[in-house]
This record gives C-alpha cells, structure tokens and sequence, in this order.
C-alpha cells in the first residue's frame, strides 16, 4: 500500500528537529542545509509550514532526468534517486515545482526525501504530529477527522462545556 | 507508547498532602488541612486556579 | 573530539579578526557554552576597566551541544563586564541564534575594542567580515534583523540585535533576537552599544559531526519520550512557562506594590485561560518538543494588530507586580520592552522601587517630570516609562543608570531610598517572594549576576519530596519542608553548580532537573556528549567543571567589583517585614537574619571558600585555577 507523508501545517511550531533528524540520518552530522525536509518560517506571522518532496505520481523530476536516475516506486509510493547513474545536471532541481530536489554541497551529490526506507525519522521526532506517515488511501479522512474535532471543539466551548 | 505522569493529582500547596481530583471537578478541599481551592482544566490536567476563601485587599 | 567549532576574537578598535580552535584541555576544563565563556571574560576584560569603555569584552558563547539534537540544544550565552553590577555579566538565549552561530563554524565570539562608527557583524561560514550598520542606527530590535536579511539577500539569516536602549547605553539593555528571545539580564546589549555595535548576523552551512549518529539518534528518542512523559512538559507545552503563575499567586508568593503585599486580589484577570483569546499558538525552539513559547494577537482596541511570542511567567510577575488585573496592559509592556530592547525583570524592578518612594512622599512630581506615579495609574505608566528610558529622556534618564544608579541619584532626597530598591549586587528581583523560602534568599543573595533566580533557583525544594529522595539527589541531608534552613546550603550549591554544567552543554534548563526530578540530568549528559561528541566525561568531572565556572565568576566579581560576604545580602525588606498575606504555610514568613547566615557560612564552606566568600588556595589549586597569573587574586 502506498504511503505519504501527511503534513498539517497548523500543528508545526517550527522547532526543527525534523530537518537535525533527517540530517543525521542521511549524512551522520547535524547540518539543516542537508537535510532533506525544510520549515519555512513566517515568525511574524507566527506560521511554520513543513516543505518536503510530494513524491508525485508524474515527477517532473523524473521526466527531465537525461540518465534515468530517478523513479517513482509505486509499492512505496516513493520517488527513489539512483546515485550511482546521476550525473549532477541539477535538471531536476530546475524542474521540480516544490523545490524538492536539493544539491548536498558537502557530499556532492543531489539529495531528496526517500521515506528513510520506510521508517521516516522526522515523523518519529515529530511531537506534535504535524508529520504523519499514513496509507494514502485513509490520509484525507484524517484530515476531514482533524476538522471535525475542532469543530467539536468549537461547539463545546460555546455551551460553556470547560 | 509512552507512560504518562497522572494528570488529576495535585498536591496541597499549604500541606502538601496528595488530592486526587475527580474528572471535571471545579472545586476540591483538601483532605488534610481543609484548604478549599478552584480547579480548572487545561487539557486534561488538573490545575490550582485559587483559593476559595480569598477577599485579602491590597494596600 | 568530532565537533571543530572555533572561537573567534574580533578587535573593533584595531579591525582585526583571529580565530582559535578549541583545545581537548579547554573542554576538559570548562566543556563549553557558559564555561568557555567565563575563561574568555576573565582572560580578555582588562582589569578594573569600565564596563561602557573599550577595556571591556563582549563574549557570545553557544552551548558545547547546541546546534545539535540534544534536547532544545538552543541555547547560547552573551556575557561581559556587567554595566549594571559591574561584576559578572552573563545571560542566556534560546531561540535559533546559537545553532546557526555553531553551522557557521563557530562557538564563541570574543569582540574586543570598540568602534568609531556603528557597525554588525556578518558571521558566515568560517568567515568574520564587520560592516558599516550607519543604516540600522535608531531602528528597532523588530526591524533590524529584516533590513539585514534584505540587505544581504537571505531570509534564513539570523541577528541578535540592540534596540534603541542598547544604542543609548541604557545600563539594562540587552539583546534580542526574533519577535520574543531576549538575553535580558546584566546589560549586555549596553556593552554592544558602548562599542557602536548594533547586531550579530550569522548563517550557518557546515557539518557539526557527531561521533556515534546512530546512537545519538536512539538516545535522543529515549529521552525525548522521557521528558515529555512528564506532567510539568505537558502543562509548559500548553501553557508555557506561565503555569506556575496561578499557583504562585494561591500560595501567596507573588510580590506586587514593590513586595509590599504578597497577594493580588483580581487574580481571575491575568490566569492563562484569560490569554486563551490572545494566543493564536504555541511554538518551539531549535529542537524542541516542549514547544512552551506563545504565540499571541491582540485584536482590537489602540494596540490592534499587534503580534508577538511569549510572554514568560518572569515577565507575568515583572510588569504584573504593579497591580495591573488584564493581560492587554502585560502584552503592550512586553511587546515595547522587545522593540526597545530592555531587561523586563530589572527595569520592572527599578520602576517599581520608584514608585514606592513616590507612594511614600519621597520623592514628588519635580522628581518625575510631572508624572503621577500612582500604583493606580501603572497601566498608562509601564509604556510612557519604556520610552522614556530607552530614549534617556525624564525620569528615564535616572531608571536607565540600574538600581545602584537610582540609589545614587535618589539618595539625596532620603537615607531610606536604599531600603526601597530592591536589589542584589546592583541587579533588581523577580517579583516572586523570596523571603520565605530560605533556598531561593539565598540563591539570589549568591548568584553571580546579582539577584537572579535562575542561576540557583531549586524549584524542586517547592515540590515537598521524600528526605530519602532529596539525600540521594544532593549527597547530604536536605529537608522538605521549603521554609527550613537545614541542609538548604547544599542543596542551592548543588543547583548552582548543575546550571552552570547545564548552560555549559547549551540545552534548555528547563528540560533539566530543574523542574522535575525525572527530567534529564548527569546521567542523560554524559550520554548525549559521548555519542554526540566522542568525549567522555563521568558524572563527577562534569559536576567539578560546574564548580570550576561557578568558582571563576566568583573570582571576576571579587576582582572587578569587590564583592565579598558583604554583597551576598538579601534586601532588608525580606527580613524586616514578614509577609501580610498567603496561605497558613506562607503567611508570617520572612528571613531570620542569624540563621541566614549560619546558612552563608555552611555554603561557603561547602564550596571551600573562608569565611568572606573567597576561594581558599587550595580550592584554588583542586579546581586547577591557581595556575595563570590572571587568576590570581591580589587581596
């Protein structure tokens, strides 16, 4: 069954420990530039918006690759980078609408969100939950759960309920 | 699955004997010195809001 | 040793930079953050130099661990000859600042000198250049981190930063970074304005390698879930720091009037369910699952529109001792104390000891500038005081020079004036009771940066727990009942010295002992620096490097400001007047001035110090501080 990570954007308080967790994962040292999760931060307006690879059904990513080295696994529903056919001609990075691709300056390499092999780290650390590694097929209905409890919530507090 | 500290015990802030609030509860005496407190709620722990003999003026 | 941070020395005077690397002996003997910190001050303030002068140093120290995923390893020191105690200064931020001084490859920043024009400081990646800062002059702590990030064309840039306090020498200015971190305390954004230094701007791209990722990594979960399995993570999650305030004020041991009465009637007015219909939520530090900071709006009225983080209980008892009973007027003062750049807890301190004397006739309206400093009228007083000091404007102008400059100026009108300001060493309180619980009198009397709780404050002492629980924790007999003196000497020593190791590793104190005695101490330490750093350190040497820092401030305030037995007072007002109000435990209490200090004397001579808090040659020679001509103390 394919998976996704699931972000809510509201539940975020931009502490970064997802992005230390990927980097230590991925390269054995604490460096957010390679990590391959990023929190983009609005501090005054007090929003924290996780960005990370969508693993699209049709990657532009693995369009545009001119040596194949990147394919969408649809058992995992993950899209995998082959280092040993990439070339570095950062076309993926030109083409990927979500600024998935990034370039590991220290390595060398390109680098993208591969799910950690099925066990993502950043969803382990994540204490809020605002990442959450679901089936696709249920990953909506949490979201459409989410709403209704906050709308229970809202009713409850109107009849004074607290 | 993480084991949680218990969210409805409170200690007496004059005595410090142990009081186990009901669920909901908005007031509570405390078993050993009688001290009657306020509790409010706040995401499912209980927590001291005042005393309810209060009525001390400031200067 | 896998982490190679440096240390740079930035001479403002000369337009020099250096950089150091950091010696294995140099973290065997002060590990990092806070301690590193201490050794640089002590070494580079020329001796008896004065603090608004170019003798005096600027140190910008991150914790040995910050930058990486130990528990909220956010954290770093900014320190200094103190404009406002003259002795140590010294004071901590968490925020993003330090880590992403650590990804730019450093760890401590040692500035020197000073200045003709203003300038920052643009630290990145190994590299140290100083720039004309001309067009950041006059702007405010809010505006001036954006200007840097335009200026130099990127938006995950971060600045700490002085406000308009800073740039006019207000000796209670300090530094800020963000909408809400400040490293308040002791004035050193004063120093950075002495130097025409207005900011820090740092970006970070480089490895902190760790020695062992993979355990570090399953280390890191363990203790996560260790630390937010308890309540007090729980209730800091949803409420931030402000939890304690309610149950504070039950017992009666919040201070308001100036510490006059210990209770405030319209308690309902300022309980964190009053501020639910500001927040609109909570966020974290640099890796931290606490998340305990709030995040708020206000939405309508003459301050509509109006963002900001926070606020902390500190500053709940700061700007809510005058007796205010709505949250507006707390979140406007706060908000103006940030876009200023102004220590909330002293100046709120000062202000307050002010407006006792006019309550009093002391002083009166030529004093004030016209103002009428009624307690009643402290709502329209907290932001026209704010400016007013940071513009050194009116009554400002005497607000701004600290409380030991209030007392000088003010003494004229009365001997009494000393009486009413209250003070440690020059540096103002928190407005919590202290004088019933002889653990916390004594910490702030002792601290090295004046009256500050956090350097010692052993909130565990408020929690009642078993003796048996407290002899293992401590070493020695402590007792649970918080208003006894027996064994509390041990106890605010042992606090002391584990602060100091805890701001020495840069994580939050927070997620320490320092709140619960389940949340992460000396074992969970060594762990994190062995499978992060490869060094290994036992339980004991972390502990003797707490006391090494600790006995080293110490001695800098005895050098630089003369500090003995003498100025490790209490203010009078806690033992002259037992307080009015509070719960039976509470009510009546105040401190025995004879078994205070047979307390003093039983601290001292824990720590190996004689009899006027000094440290004796052979403490001297334990802690291996006997050994370089600057640590020698000329009595």
């Amino acid at each position: 069954m394919e998976k996704m990570i699931l972000v809510d954007y509201t539940k975020c308080t931009g502490c970064r420990l997802c992005e230390t967790v990927c980097s230590v994962m991925n390269t054995g040292a604490c460096n957010p530039e390679r990590s391959r999760i990023k929190i983009i931060r609005w501090e005054w307006e007090g929003l924290q918006i996780p960005t990370l690879c969508l693993q699209c059904d049709e990657p532009a990513c693995v369009t545009v690759c001119p040596v194949k080295a990147l394919s969408r696994n649809s058992g995992s529903g993950c899209v995998k980078l082959n280092l040993s056919l990439c070339i570095g001609c950062k076309l993926c990075m030109q083409a990927c609408p979500f600024g998935a691709m990034s370039y590991d300056f220290i390595k060398k390499e390109m680098i993208k969100c591969e799910f950690c092999d099925g066990d993502p780290a950043c969803v382990k650390f994540c204490e809020t939950q605002a990442l959450q590694f679901v089936d696709v097929s249920n990953a909506s209905l949490r979201k459409k759960r989410s709403l209704g409890a906050q709308v229970l919530m809202a009713i409850g507090k109107s009849e004074g309920a607290l | 699955m993480r084991k949680q500290e218990r969210d409805n015990i409170l200690r007496c802030l004059n005595c410090f004997e142990r009081m186990e609030i009901p669920p909901k509860a908005k007031q509570f005496t405390c078993p050993k010195c009688k001290l009657q407190y306020y509790i409010g709620w706040r995401d499912g722990q209980a927590k001291i809001l005042g005393t309810v003999e209060e009525g001390e003026k400031e200067v | 040793m896998t982490l190679k941070s440096k240390i740079a020395i930035i001479d403002l005077t000369k337009n020099e930079i250096r950089t150091e690397p950091i010696s294995e002996k140099m973290r065997r003997l002060y590990l990092g953050g806070r301690g590193i910190g201490a050794h640089l001050i002590y070494n580079h303030v020329e001796p008896r130099t004065d603090p608004l002068g170019p003798g005096n140093v600027l140190v910008i120290s991150a914790g040995i661990l910050t930058g990486t995923m130990a528990p909220a390893a956010s954290r770093v020191h900014f320190g200094g000859k103190s404009p406002v105690t003259n002795g140590f200064g010294s004071s901590n931020m968490g925020g993003y600042f330090g880590p992403e001084l650590k990804f730019a490859g450093f760890e401590h920043l040692v500035i020197k000198g000073a200045s003709p024009k203003p300038v920052y400081l643009w630290v990145h990646d190994g590299e140290i250049e100083i720039r004309d800062a001309s067009h950041l002059w006059g702007k405010d702590t809010f505006e001036t981190p954006q200007i840097i990030r335009d200026e130099l064309e990127d938006e995950e840039i971060k600045v700490a930063c002085i406000g308009l306090a800073g740039e006019n020498q207000v000796r209670l200015a300090n530094f800020r970074t963000g909408p809400k971190d400040s490293a308040g305390r002791t004035g050193t954004g004063c120093i950075a304005g002495s130097k025409k230094l207005k900011a820090i701007a740092v970006r970070g791209h480089q490895d902190l390698k760790l020695a062992h990722p993979k355990e570090a990594l399953q280390y890191a979960k363990k203790v996560v879930d260790q630390i937010m399995s308890t309540k007090v993570a729980k209730a800091m999650s949803v409420d931030g720091t402000s939890f304690i305030w309610n149950v504070t004020n039950t017992s009666g041991l919040l201070e308001f009037y100036n510490g006059q009465v210990n209770k405030l009637e319209n308690w309902r007015g300022l309980t964190i369910e009053a501020f639910e219909k500001y927040k609109t939520g909570m966020a974290g530090c640099f890796n931290c699952t606490v998340h305990c900071r709030h995040q708020f709006r206000i939405n309508d009225g003459a301050w509509a529109g109006t963002f900001g983080e926070g606020p902390e209980y500190n500053t709940q008892t700061a700007l809510g001792s005058f007796g205010a009973d709505n949250w507006e007027t707390l979140l406007v003062g706060w908000h103006l104390a940030n876009k200023y750049g102004i220590d909330t807890t002293g100046w709120s301190n000062d202000v307050r000891g002010v407006m006792e004397l006019y309550q009093r006739g002391i002083i009166d309206k030529e004093v004030t500038g016209g103002l009428d400093l009624s307690w009643d009228n402290a709502n329209q007083l907290i932001p026209i005081l704010l400016e007013q000091t940071a513009k050194k404007e009116g009554l400002g102008a005497i607000l701004a020079e600290g409380s030991l400059g209030i007392i000088r100026e003010l003494s004229k009108y009365s001997k009494d004036v000393e009486y009413y300001i209250l003070h440690v060493k020059g540096l103002g309180k928190l407005g919590n009771v202290d004088r019933v619980q002889p653990s916390f009198a004594l910490g702030i009397a002792t601290s090295t940066r004046g009256a500050d709780h956090l350097r010692s404050r052993p909130a565990l002492d408020h929690y009642h727990l078993p003796e048996d629980v407290l002899k293992k924790l401590y070493g020695g007999y402590v007792s649970s009942d918080f208003r006894s003196y027996e064994g509390k000497a041990r106890m605010v020593r042992w606090h002391e010295l584990t602060y100091a190791v805890v701001d020495c590793i840069g994580t939050c104190k927070f997620q320490t002992v320092f709140f619960s005695p389940n949340l992460p101490a000396y074992k969970e330490w060594v762990n994190y620096l062995k499978y992060i750093t490869g060094l290994e350190f036992t339980e004991e040497e972390l502990f003797n490097i707490g006391e090494r820092v600790y006995t080293l401030e110490r001695m800098f305030n005895y050098r630089e400001a003369g500090y003995t037995r003498k100025d490790d007072r209490i203010p009078e007002r806690c033992i002259r007047e037992p307080l009015k109000y509070g719960l039976p435990a509470i009510k009546g209490g105040h401190i025995d001035r004879k078994k205070f200090n047979k307390m003093l004397d039983e601290y001292y001579e824990l720590h190996g110090w004689d009899k006027e808090g000094l440290p004796l040659p052979e403490t001297l020679k334990r802690l291996e501080l006997d050994e370089e001509p600057p640590y020698k103390l000329e009595r």
